[in-house]
Formats: C-alpha cells, sequence, structure tokens
C-alpha cells in the first residue's frame, strides 16, 4: 500500500538514472544521422506529446491533482504563438508569451478552484468542462469579424501557415532536425527538472500534500498556496507543449482541446501508471504509434480503442502498464527465490 | 407576445430542457455517489433508438418507450459489469465511465457513420397570443414536468421508492436492516439509464441522433447535477431553475456559447460559497 | 494577555450534525501551563471539541479564544502556526512516506537550512525513533505511528497540545513511557488529553473534565471525579438525557 507511489520525496535519483539520462541525450543527439526524416517527424510529435503527458503526470502523480483539462493550457498554448507569431512577424518571444498566458489563465482557474477548495472529482468535471467550452468556443469562431490583430481564428478549420521558430542568430526557421531537437531536448530537460524538483523544499512540500493534506495543514503550512503553485507549473509545462506543437505542424485546431485529445493524456497517464514520470512518457509513445496505426482505419474505431484501453485499465490494471509488468517481474522473482529455499 | 412573456417562455423552455437531461445523472449520482461520465452515450443511444424506430415506421411515442426501455436494461448491463466492481472508488468510477463513453461514441462512429440521423415525423407550430410556438417545444416542457413527477410519485408512493431513499439516506442502517443494496445500485443505475435514453429520444426531433450528441450535454448536465447537491429531485429542479434562466436569457440577448460560459462561471461561484451543491445540506427530502 | 487570561476559552461552543448536537453549549477554560485531562463516554462530542480547537472543524455557534483572540473561521495552517498541536485519535500522518521524511517536513514547517537537521536529530533521541527512521509509516504498528505523530507534534514547539487518546493500543510500558513524556512536555506547553485509559490519567492528572452528551458534566481534580457518583452513572450509563 504505501509503496503506491514510487514518487517518493527527498530520494536522490542513482546513479543508474543518471546513465539512463546521458544515455537518452546521447541517442538524441546521435538519431538523426541513422533515421530517415518521417521518422523524425513521427518522434518530435511524440516528443511534444511526451511533455503534455509530463505535466499530467506531474499534476496528478506529484501533487494528486487529477486535472481532465491540461489541454486547456496545451490549446491554448499553441493558439497563442500562432497569433503572436503570425501577427508579430518574430517568434522568440511569442514563443515565451505562449509559455507565460496560459499560466496567467492557470493561476485565475486554479485560483477558484483551490481556494474553492472543490473537491476531487468536482475538480476534475470542472477542467474537462473548461476545457470543451474552449472548443466550443473557438470552433465557433468560422467569421470572418473573429479577429485577433490580423490573425482570424478560423473556427473548426484552425489556423495554417504559423511560422517555425528562429532562433535569433539564425537565418531561418528550424529545420526538421532543429524542431527534433528542440522538442526532444525540452522533453528532457523538462523530465530531468520535474524529477529534481522533488529533491527541492517546494517538491518535497508538494508530496507531503499529496500523501495527506490535513497533516500538512496542521503543521502550519497553507496547503492551497502550493497546490496552487504546482497546477500553474503543470499548466506551463503542457502550454510549451503546446507552444512546440504549433512550431512542429506549422497548425494550429480546436481539436487541441477537445475530449478525445484530454481522454489521450488521462490514458497515457493511467497506462504508463502515476508512480513514475517516465511511465507516462513511454505508454505516450505507445498509444500513439497505436493510434495512428488504428487511425488509418477510421475515426471512430480510433476512439472505440481508447475507450476501451482505458476501460481495461482501470478495471484490469489500475496502476498501469509499467508498474504492473514491474510487480508481475517482481513476483515472479520472489516466488523463485521462495520455491528455492 | 411581448419581451417578458417571451423570455419566460424560454426560460421556462431552458429549464425544462435542463431537468430533462439531468435527471437520469442525478438520480445516479445522488445515490451512488457516481458520476456517470457515459449519461451523454446513454442519451445519444436513446435518440438513435427513437429515430432507427421511427425510420422503420413504428410510432412515435412507442419508440420513445422503447428508447427508454432499451436504455434502462442496458444501464443494468453496465452496472452490473462495471460499476459494481468499482464501488467506493470514485475516481476509478469516473475514468471507467469515461472510457465506456469514449468506446460508446467510437462504436456508434463504425456502425452507423458520423453524420447525423434526423426523424422523418415532423411537428406543427401552435398559435399562442399572436406567435408561432412550436408544437414539440410545448410538448417537451409537458413532458418533462411529467416525468419529474412520476419519478416523485415512484419515490413517495412505492415501496421501492420507500427503500430506496432509505438507502440513499443510511447506507448502513439499510444494508442492516437486509436491503439487497447491489439490488437497489442496479435498479436506481438502470432507472437513470432509462430517463437519460428517454429524455435522448425526446431531444432527436430537435437535434437528431449524431455519435458525438452525447458531449454537448453532457457538460450541461453535470454543472447542473453538482451544483443541485446530493438530492436528485430538489436539486436537479433548483440548479435547473437557476441555470436554465441565466442560459435562456443570456443566450436570447447575446450567444449560446456566451449561455454557456455565463453559466459555469455561476456554477464555479456558487461551489465556492456551497461546496456541497445548493441541497448539500439538507438531510431530508427527495 | 495578562497571566489571568486563559491561554484557550471557549464560549457556548456549539456544533450541530444535521439535528445532533455534537458539542452543545461548552464553556472551557485552560490555563497556560495546565495539563487538563477530558473524559467522558464514546460520543460524548471530545473528538470533535479538539477539530473545533484545531479549525478543522467550523462551529455552529460560540466562540474560541485562542490567548486572548476569537479564532473562528480562521485556516486550519494558521491555527497550526500559532502554536497549537494535535495528536489525533486515528494518527494523521503521511503514511506513503517515510518516518524520516514526516519528520522533515514536521521540521520544515517553522525552520530553514542547518536548523532543520538539529530539529529532527533532536527529536529522535528523545523518541527513540532510530530504528524505524527508514520504515514507511504505513507499514508501522498502532503504537508507533502515534509516537511519530507526537515527534511531528513536538518537533513544531507548540504552545497548546492536544493529545487525542495518547495511550491507545499501548503496552503497559510503553504507556508509562507516554505518561512521562506528557509530564515532560508540559514543562513548555500547555497541555489537554482525551483519553479513557484510567491507569494513565492517574499518571499524569491533575484538573479532569468530564464531558457527556456534548456538554461539561464535571471539572475537577482526579480524585473527587472518579468518587463522584454522578460521573460514574455516565459511564455505566444510568444517568438518563438531559
Amino acid at each position: 500500500m504505501a509503496r503506491e507511489f514510487a514518487a517518493d520525496a527527498a530520494i536522490p535519483p542513482s546513479w543508474l538514472w543518471w546513465l539512463f539520462v546521458a544515455a537518452l541525450a546521447v541517442i538524441l543527439v546521435a538519431m538523426p544521422q541513422f533515421t530517415d526524416v518521417s521518422l523524425q517527424l513521427d518522434l518530435s510529435i511524440i516528443f511534444v506529446l511526451a511533455l503534455l503527458a509530463l505535466s499530467m503526470s506531474f499534476l496528478w502523480g506529484y501533487v494528486g491533482i487529477l486535472s481532465f483539462g491540461q489541454t486547456i493550457f496545451f490549446g491554448l498554448g499553441g493558439y497563442s504563438y500562432a497569433i503572436l507569431a503570425l501577427n508579430a512577424g518574430s517568434t522568440l518571444w511569442p514563443f515565451a508569451a505562449a509559455i507565460c498566458l496560459p499560466m496567467i489563465f492557470a493561476a485565475v482557474l486554479g485560483y477558484f478552484v483551490i481556494y474553492g477548495r472543490i473537491s476531487d472529482i468536482y475538480l476534475s468535471v470542472i477542467t474537462l468542462v473548461v476545457t470543451l467550452i474552449f472548443e466550443k468556443s473557438i470552433r465557433s469562431t468560422s467569421g470572418p469579424e473573429y479577429v485577433i490583430g490580423n490573425v482570424r481564428l478560423n473556427g473548426q478549420n484552425g489556423i495554417p501557415g504559423i511560422p517555425g521558430l528562429q532562433l535569433p542568430w539564425t537565418s531561418s526557421a528550424l529545420s526538421i532536425d532543429g524542431v527534433f531537437y528542440l522538442a526532444g531536448g525540452t522533453a528532457l530537460i523538462v523530465y530531468v527538472g520535474l524529477r529534481l524538483l522533488l529533491l527541492t523544499s517546494f517538491g518535497r512540500i508538494i508530496v507531503g500534500i499529496r500523501e495527506n493534506e490535513t497533516r500538512m495543514e496542521l503543521l502550519g503550512y497553507d496547503s492551497r498556496v502550493y497546490k496552487l503553485a504546482a497546477f500553474v507549473l503543470a499548466a506551463g509545462v503542457a502550454a510549451l507543449s503546446g507552444a512546440l506543437y504549433a512550431v512542429w505542424g506549422n497548425f494550429v485546431a480546436p481539436e487541441m482541446f477537445n475530449l478525445n485529445q484530454a481522454a489521450q493524456v488521462v490514458i497515457w497517464v493511467i497506462v504508463g501508471g502515476r508512480s513514475t514520470l517516465i511511465g507516462p512518457v513511454v505508454a505516450t509513445g505507445l498509444v500513439q504509434y497505436f493510434s495512428n496505426w488504428l487511425g488509418t482505419v477510421s475515426i471512430g474505431q480510433v476512439t472505440l480503442v481508447l475507450g476501451l484501453v482505458l476501460l481495461l485499465f482501470v478495471l484490469v490494471f489500475p496502476r498501469g502498464l509499467l508498474p504492473t509488468i514491474a510487480w508481475a517481474i517482481e513476483s515472479a522473482f520472489s516466488g523463485i527465490r521462495g520455491r528455492r529455499s | 407576445m411581448d419581451l417578458v412573456a417571451t423570455t419566460a417562455y424560454l426560460v421556462i423552455y431552458s429549464i425544462s430542457l435542463l431537468v430533462l437531461i439531468s435527471l437520469g445523472l442525478a438520480v445516479i449520482f445522488g445515490m451512488m455517489k457516481v458520476i456517470n461520465l457515459a449519461h451523454g452515450e446513454f442519451m445519444m443511444l436513446g435518440a438513435y433508438v427513437c429515430v432507427l424506430a421511427d425510420n422503420a415506421g413504428i410510432p412515435l411515442w412507442v419508440a420513445m418507450a422503447g428508447s427508454a426501455v432499451l436504455v434502462g436494461a442496458f444501464g443494468l448491463l453496465v452496472e452490473r459489469l462495471v460499476i459494481r466492481r468499482l464501488y467506493g472508488r470514485i475516481i476509478d468510477t469516473l475514468l471507467a465511465t469515461w472510457g465506456l463513453s469514449l468506446f460508446l461514441v467510437g462504436g456508434v462512429t463504425t456502425v452507423f457513420g458520423p453524420q447525423g440521423r434526423s426523424l422523418s415525423t415532423s411537428f406543427g407550430n401552435v398559435s399562442f397570443a399572436g406567435e408561432n410556438l412550436s408544437t414539440y417545444n410545448l410538448l417537451l416542457i409537458a413532458v418533462t414536468a411529467a416525468v419529474a413527477v412520476l419519478t416523485w410519485a415512484l419515490a413517495r408512493f412505492t415501496k421501492f421508492g420507500l427503500i430506496v431513499r432509505g438507502a440513499m439516506q443510511d447506507p448502513e442502517m439499510a444494508s442492516a436492516l437486509g436491503v439487497n443494496r447491489s439490488l437497489v445500485y442496479m435498479a436506481t443505475f438502470g432507472y437513470g439509464a432509462a430517463l437519460a435514453g428517454f429524455a435522448g429520444a425526446m431531444l432527436a426531433p430537435i437535434t437528431g441522433a449524431a455519435p458525438t450528441m452525447g458531449v454537448f450535454f453532457v457538460a450541461k448536465a453535470f454543472i447542473t447535477v453538482i451544483v443541485g447537491g446530493h438530492l436528485p429531485l430538489m436539486g436537479t429542479l433548483a440548479a435547473s431553475g437557476l441555470f436554465g434562466a441565466i442560459d435562456g436569457v443570456v443566450s436570447y440577448r447575446w450567444s449560446s456559447v456566451l449561455g454557456e460560459v455565463s453559466v459555469l462561471v455561476v456554477a464555479v461561484v456558487l461551489l465556492r460559497i456551497l461546496p456541497s451543491g445548493i441541497t448539500g445540506r439538507f438531510r431530508n427530502g427527495l | 494577555m495578562n497571566a489571568a487570561t486563559p491561554i484557550l476559552e471557549t464560549r457556548s461552543l456549539e456544533k450541530r450534525f444535521g439535528g445532533v448536537a455534537a458539542v452543545d453549549g461548552v464553556n472551557f477554560a485552560l490555563n497556560k501551563g495546565e495539563l487538563r485531562c477530558l473524559i467522558g463516554p464514546n460520543g460524548a462530542g471530545k473528538s470533535t471539541f479538539f477539530k473545533m480547537l484545531t479549525g478543522q472543524i467550523r462551529p455552529t455557534r460560540g466562540r474560541i479564544l485562542l490567548e486572548g483572540q476569537d479564532i473562528v473561521g480562521v485556516e486550519p495552517y494558521a491555527i497550526g502556526r500559532r502554536g497549537v498541536g494535535i495528536k489525533n485519535q486515528v494518527p494523521v500522518v503521511m503514511n506513503g512516506l517515510t518516518v524520516r521524511e514526516n519528520l522533515w517536513l514536521a521540521a520544515r514547517a517553522r525552520r530553514k537550512g542547518a536548523a532543520i537537521a538539529a530539529a529532527i536529530d533532536a527529536i529522535v533521541e528523545r523518541l527513540d525513533l532510530g530504528p524505524i527512521l527508514g520504515r514507511f509509516v504505513g507499514e508501522l504498528a498502532h503504537g508507533q505511528r502515534q509516537w511519530v505523530e507526537i515527534a511531528m507534534v513536538i518537533v513544531c514547539e507548540p504552545t497548546i497540545v492536544l493529545l487525542d487518546e495518547p495511550a491507545a493500543g499501548m503496552s503497559d510500558e510503553e504507556t508509562s513511557r507516554t505518561a512521562a513524556l506528557v509530564l515532560e512536555l508540559n514543562k513548555s506547553a500547555t497541555i489537554v488529553v482525551v483519553e479513557h485509559d484510567m491507569q494513565f490519567i492517574r499518571q499524569i492528572a491533575r484538573t479532569v473534565t468530564v464531558f457527556h452528551q456534548g456538554r461539561i458534566l464535571v471539572e475537577d481534580s482526579f480524585a473527587n471525579v472518579v468518587a463522584n457518583p454522578v460521573v460514574r452513572d455516565v459511564y455505566v450509563g444510568r444517568q438518563g438525557v438531559k
């Protein structure tokens, strides 16, 4: 029971983990030499979505808040970058703003929900409703009167032709290689950063609040401040993911806010398990490949299978795929040892 | 009709619509504390049954009754296979019903295609105080009122209703008195599903039947049920009254999107003041 | 606040759940440095009373004065920071974390840097928690979990300590240790203890307050309370509803 959350505070990651991270970094740098463009594109989007998964697994696994609305900030990040970059002509500060603006909205939404002491399930449903309202609102902006600056929102057709990110010392936007490194590098840095956050006071306090909010309050911690800060941080990561999505595909659409996207985020974390950060990242890759493969068949079937996966995991593998596999392996080994003695 | 009367009519219609789509969810939530995210899809299934039956020539009222029965039966199945395994695990139930909802949307899309279908029967208008009012809208208001009264009567006057009320107020005591809790839960979930299916069928003449129609209604139903609090009838009526009025007025004056946003804002603010909903503090009543 | 003002006081404190009054008009006064025992049959309202003092439950009516200031409606974390510590009937601790981490969180609440480690070392030594430092609290026995909770409370250097059944589930030896600890704590903090275990109370008691059906029945020295026939009837059950 007590081991359900391996995301235990204050245990510095072992040298094995650092080796693992270094290996990932090396693979990331070397990969474009050995892979073709289409694989790079596919992997880039997986890195982008992995960031979204990380924001969810941080918020749910570390902080204990089940938000169905990380897509709110994902979509806001994408749309903010699109609107600002197309209006301004430059891309660097719009990218930064695309992370900050959704965080401001997160602070407001989070304030209402966290300081309002709205209980868990209600919070989950409210965040789901908010993302659906964003989807619906943007979907209804097809007319030419829906313009911000000189960028039309375009309703359900989305905003095309978004400029790629251009670093100040270069003369053109990032190439496919560049986007690959940016997405992969960012995902790796955020993953390491979040893991190391556990070692800081803030990280340990957040985990304490997740474990027993009442006791933390009795000790004198204002849990609301910490939860709000974590909520805004998670929103920032999701917004970063959204901005990168816009950079990757040069396109944003209301689908970024929709139910399917929101469901996928939840599924990644359920399949990957809440007890690690890396689990959901792996799950994102698996689910994405699986969905792409299914997507060649028809939309209906992707949704159907997603639903079945969610049902299956909740009923049969509540701890997630990776933790269950790990537990099964552990049990098998201890069983063998037991029999020998 | 003057402005006040028009607005009043729109508000009553909005309220009725909310009551219709929320009652099934409220019954399940009030009894089992389960948030059934597949509620919208139960409605969608009801709409499909109704449309398909009607297109096949079956009289509309039979089709609607059939929707209630079939979706109700489906609800019993869902309760047995899924919900029952997750008693007490609120978040897991939420996720499982979400999975079910996606499964149903995907399934219906695969079988019937993503396009919506409409009813072959159509309704006319009546003239009232100098304006044409859709007959069907009036019918909906009347039928919703009837369904609410029926639910109240079932709870108030039947033996089963008494058992359900007892189990709702004090599950431990009810168990101790020999009430078969699983049976009560199963029947309640089935009834809630039947109400949802019926609501979908009632909406079919207005919205037709499309695989993703449930998503639109789910959000509204949720907010209504959560703000209503744990008493299914009183809570739903109170919250529907409030939100129906707000939505009706704002949608009429500005736009329907703004209407929904206003409702959400009011809901979040209200939940801050009354975290357990409007009827959260009430002990007795339905 | 002068020497005569009670450090903790409640006036007409009431808590109703639906139609039932768990606490029904309690006027309670605690002086600085006191060691008070609260006894009474189950359901008499003692735990509810405690939870109102920490801000976890909001009273229906009445006032709670902490060092002269009304704290009704104040958030629990603010009351905690003002020096009120509680050890609950069922330990409210971070079961999924280690003992060491629980203590760190308690120490960090009011300290920074090197002072945290120093505080942890001090409490580990004082309560002999060394052997269980690395264990997950959820895996410990009830008695050990209580000690962890008490340790966390002490680390926060409270001015008022509320102990809800500190001797529950403890062996005789552990009970004596706990009694000794309570007496020692009393040198630096005002203490209120809720208990059923009369042996334990005998070891520490000064003034005893008897709760019954949400009200204070009797408040007197231990010897007098034990000899009081009304109190005995309440425990045995012959005293009827008021």
